[in-house]
């Protein structure tokens, strides 16, 4: 029996887990997120990137596509900060760079 | 001076006009226009609509007003995207500078200084952040102390790191939001210092924050001193339990103590307009969530759009 907080929402609703059952819960997402907090806690990383365009630089705010797990947010974060874009992207561009961001796929959340 | 007439005839008249283009702001004009109000001037003060949302990079906005999971940027353009296509005038880089008699409003911007007028005046002006000096802590006065909403611009704006060892005064959000920013950028938040016995900010923040990354949250403890001659050195605080006092080695102080409606623009404005002068978002109260904030002026702009057309 595990206790954990949802922290989808300001609800924070107390979630105990018993097994694969979990009480406590306002909705139906304090459930799945109780469920995967117990086994392997995720969590979306968000960050700034450096866009270097001809006349300025600018700090572009990003989050990365899917949740990751908590002990790869260190290494996720070493390769955001490798990265710099030279062109002004949309809200909502996917940055995909095998290289520097491995599988790790950024969207844009600000211009 | 005797004004020509052609500049006595040029000041714009307005129905409506709102002062701070974040998001209470944002949501009055919007609301107002949708309500079909006409002549709204909405007056920002830096370049982009959005307030304090564009340096907010981190998730927890919209939940209940988009029923989604945004981040403070993606919800100020979302919202500023509403706006579009609507007939609300927009200025930004424009600084109001007071309010005077017959509801004028005057303003500066690259143009010079300009006066218009509005039928209704709303202030959505937002907050200012309580700095050390409010909270009269003895000590030195070196560099490297920051409220911790100025060094979210810092670094999520301007990209530079206020500090490497960092200790933050206070719980509130922003600082929980911080202290984790700070580490993910490679500085060591060493604690967060609590006066009180329970946490300042919402418990969800101090989970993924402090706790995801491993950092303490010291509860009834006091900052006692700062030390430091050109930059912070160091901090005497006192564990209130206990009664003991302790020193720590650190080059920068960041204080989350808590927001103060911005109003100073009221001080200069005569009583006899005050009372017309009506004021939303977090230039009324401190909102826990921008999804309040954003319905509460949606309701003003509304009101304020019945009231005018009737």
């Amino acid at each position: 029996m595990t206790t954990v907080i949802c922290i989808i929402c300001p609800n924070s609703c107390e979630c105990v887990v018993n097994d694969n059952t979990v009480s406590g819960a306002k909705c139906k997402r304090g459930v799945s997120f109780s469920l995967q907090e117990v086994s392997l806690p995720l969590r979306t990383v968000t960050s700034t990137i450096c866009c270097q365009l001809i006349d300025k630089r600018l700090r572009i705010p990003v989050k990365t596509k899917s949740s990751v797990p908590i002990k790869d947010i260190p290494h996720i974060m070493k390769r955001i900060k490798q990265l710099v874009i030279y062109h002004k992207p949309e809200l909502g561009e996917l940055i995909i760079n095998k290289d520097i961001l491995m599988d790790t796929i950024l969207i844009i959340t600000g211009t | 001076m005797k004004l020509p007439k052609e500049v006595m005839i040029a000041m714009s008249q307005y129905n409506l006009i709102i002062i701070g283009g974040g998001p209470a702001g944002m949501a009055t004009a919007y609301s107002a226009s949708q309500s079909g109000l006409n002549k709204i001037l909405l007056i920002e003060r830096l370049p982009k609509l959005g307030g304090i949302l564009n340096q907010c990079i981190h998730e927890g906005f919209g939940l209940h007003y988009f029923k989604k999971e945004l981040t403070g940027t993606e919800y100020s353009a979302k919202y500023s995207a509403l706006l579009e296509g609507t007939s609300i005038e927009i200025l930004t880089s424009s600084f109001v500078t007071g309010i005077s008699d017959n509801n004028n409003v005057t303003y500066i911007n690259s143009n010079g200084i300009s006066t218009v007028s509005g039928r209704k005046i709303v202030l959505a002006t937002g907050c200012r952040e309580r700095t050390r000096e409010m909270l009269t802590i003895p000590g030195t006065r070196p560099s490297g102390i920051y409220t911790a909403g100025l060094s979210q611009e810092m670094i999520n704006i301007y990209g530079q790191l206020p500090g490497k060892r960092v200790v933050i005064v206070g719980s509130g959000d922003i600082g929980l939001i911080m202290a984790r920013r700070l580490t993910l950028e490679g500085s060591a938040v060493i604690f967060l210092l609590e006066v009180r016995p329970t946490l300042a900010g919402l418990i969800r923040n101090k989970i993924q924050c402090l706790d995801d990354f491993n950092i303490p949250l010291l509860c009834n403890h006091e900052l006692l001193e700062v030390y430091g001659k050109n930059r912070v050195s160091g901090i005497r605080y006192r564990d209130n339990t206990s009664h003991q006092e302790h020193y720590i080695d650190c080059d920068t102080l960041l204080f989350s103590v808590g927001l103060i409606p911005e109003n100073d623009l009221l001080k200069a404005t005569p009583s006899s307009i005050c009372n017309g002068i009506r004021l939303i978002g977090n230039a009324e109260y401190v909102h826990g969530l921008v999804d309040e904030a954003t319905k509460e002026a949606e309701k003003l702009g509304k009101e304020i759009a019945k009231e005018l057309i009737l």
